[in-house]
């Protein structure tokens, strides 16, 4: 999008959240489209199934686009991924039995938003579906959940070439 | 240095071409943890320095608030290689404690989800200070979340971005947040000039002692001065001399005809 280059629709202020709905229909990417046609979450009512196999482990064409095939760029961010994520999978780990599902929940976000910056689409997938379990309540899942969350964190680091 | 001790570097074969288009044009990109990277490989990727900043564009003071390592570490990178001047946050509770500090950044990015204070609650106190300079704040979610969306422009926000964010697309709504910002500056000046402008005329329009007799008009220091002096000196008109048919009679006789009228005769 070149906003550079001028607007390509407007909402008078005060915004009306139908009228702005409406506008953000029209110019979102759906979320399947992004990327390939293959990325995204699970969509509602998909919570819990296994991401499609066509869903990469790892996107590297979607990760170098963003990042504007930058190497500097690629190497902090896929640094900090390696560097972060495996301790906020053993935090996810240790807040996993607790009742306030807050934090839970946050980490879970976390791994979701990290994953997706370096293309990681099954691990995003899989962080996404705890993160609507733990939402919608649907505690009996969250060990099979957190189970194939860590399933697909190995898995995505093997991709990239980390021994584990 | 991650869990393993394993770090990304980027490595190629030696080639004319430039590293990333050598990498594309053999269909994929060859990259390996450098631990196991053979000791003198050759052509070490030279890092790519972008310039896509817009030329003669002022740098703007930028907050990031984001609790994801990587996302943080990857808009701080972006923006301070546009020369921007960063300071990145860990939570909403530090950004909110800026935001309220008199040099707070003029632009923030804050992401949804945080710990203690989230990005919403940040925009909502930010929005209900009283302030000539507000800032311009731009929020990260995810790209599901256009309830979201709709609450953060709602709460005051000026725009957002969805994670995984693209770097141009960074790029182009900061470059829109500065424009805003110049605009707003901008504006704020005239708003300035204006008011000066404005007392002055307010001057004008006061009471102002004139001599009954010599038509001599008090100024403001509380001398006395011409009234055409007084009126160059607080407006933008300019007086031309001249004299009026009643003085000409008087002061020079000899060359009043009855014939003229009322006509002024300029000197």
């Amino acid at each position: 999008m070149c906003l550079s280059a001028g607007m390509n629709d407007y909402l008078s202020k005060p915004v009306d959240p139908d009228a702005l709905a409406e506008v953000l229909d029209t110019w979102l990417p759906e979320g399947k489209e992004e990327g390939g046609g293959l990325n995204g979450e699970p969509a509602a009512g998909q919570a819990g199934d296994a991401p499609p196999s066509e869903v990469p482990i790892w996107d590297q064409a979607g990760m170098w686009d963003r990042l504007m095939d930058d190497e500097e760029l690629a190497g902090i961010v896929l640094n900090g991924f390696l560097e972060d994520i495996p301790r906020q999978v053993e935090a996810l780990r240790d807040v996993l039995p607790s009742t306030d599902h807050r934090e839970t929940e946050r980490l879970a976000h976390t791994i979701k938003g990290a994953s997706a910056n370096v293309g990681g689409e099954r691990l995003r997938w899989a962080a996404a579906d705890l993160e609507k379990a733990l939402r919608n309540g649907d505690l009996n899942t969250l060990g099979r959940l957190f189970a194939s969350l860590e399933e697909e964190h190995v898995q995505l680091r093997a991709a990239m070439g980390v021994v584990p | 240095m991650s869990s393993s001790g394993q770090r990304w570097e980027w490595c190629h074969e030696e080639t004319t071409e430039s590293p990333a288009r050598s990498c594309r044009t053999n269909g994929r990109r060859r990259c390996w943890p450098a631990s196991s990277r053979t000791t003198g490989a050759p052509g070490r990727a030279v890092l790519q320095k972008r310039d896509c900043h817009k030329k003669g564009a002022a740098p703007v003071r930028i907050l990031i608030a984001e609790d994801d390592f990587s996302s943080r570490t990857l808009l701080e990178a972006v923006l301070k290689r546009d020369g921007h001047d960063v300071l990145a946050t860990v939570s909403g509770a530090q950004a909110w404690e800026i935001m309220q500090q008199p040099d707070a950044p003029g632009l923030a990015i804050l992401d949804w989800m945080m710990p203690e204070l989230d990005g919403l609650e940040v925009v909502r106190r930010v929005r209900s200070r009283q302030s000539a300079s507000p800032p311009y704040l731009i929020m990260l979610t995810t790209k599901s979340g256009k309830a979201d969306i709709v609450a953060g422009l709602d709460a005051g926000a000026d725009d957002y971005l969805t994670k995984p964010f693209d770097a141009r697309e960074l790029r182009a709504r900061v470059e829109v947040g500065r424009r805003m910002l110049a605009t707003q500056a901008a504006l704020a000046g005239k708003v300035r000039e204006l008011g000066e402008a404005l007392e002055q005329v307010r001057t004008l329009h006061g009471i102002l002692p004139i001599c009954a007799s010599c038509k001599m008009v008090r100024n403001d220091a509380g001398y006395w001065q011409q009234v055409e002096v007084y009126v160059a000196e607080h407006t933008e008109a300019e007086f031309s001399h001249g004299i009026c048919p009643d003085c000409m009679r008087i002061l020079y006789p000899e060359f009043h005809t009855p014939d003229d009228g009322d006509a002024g005769e300029e000197r």
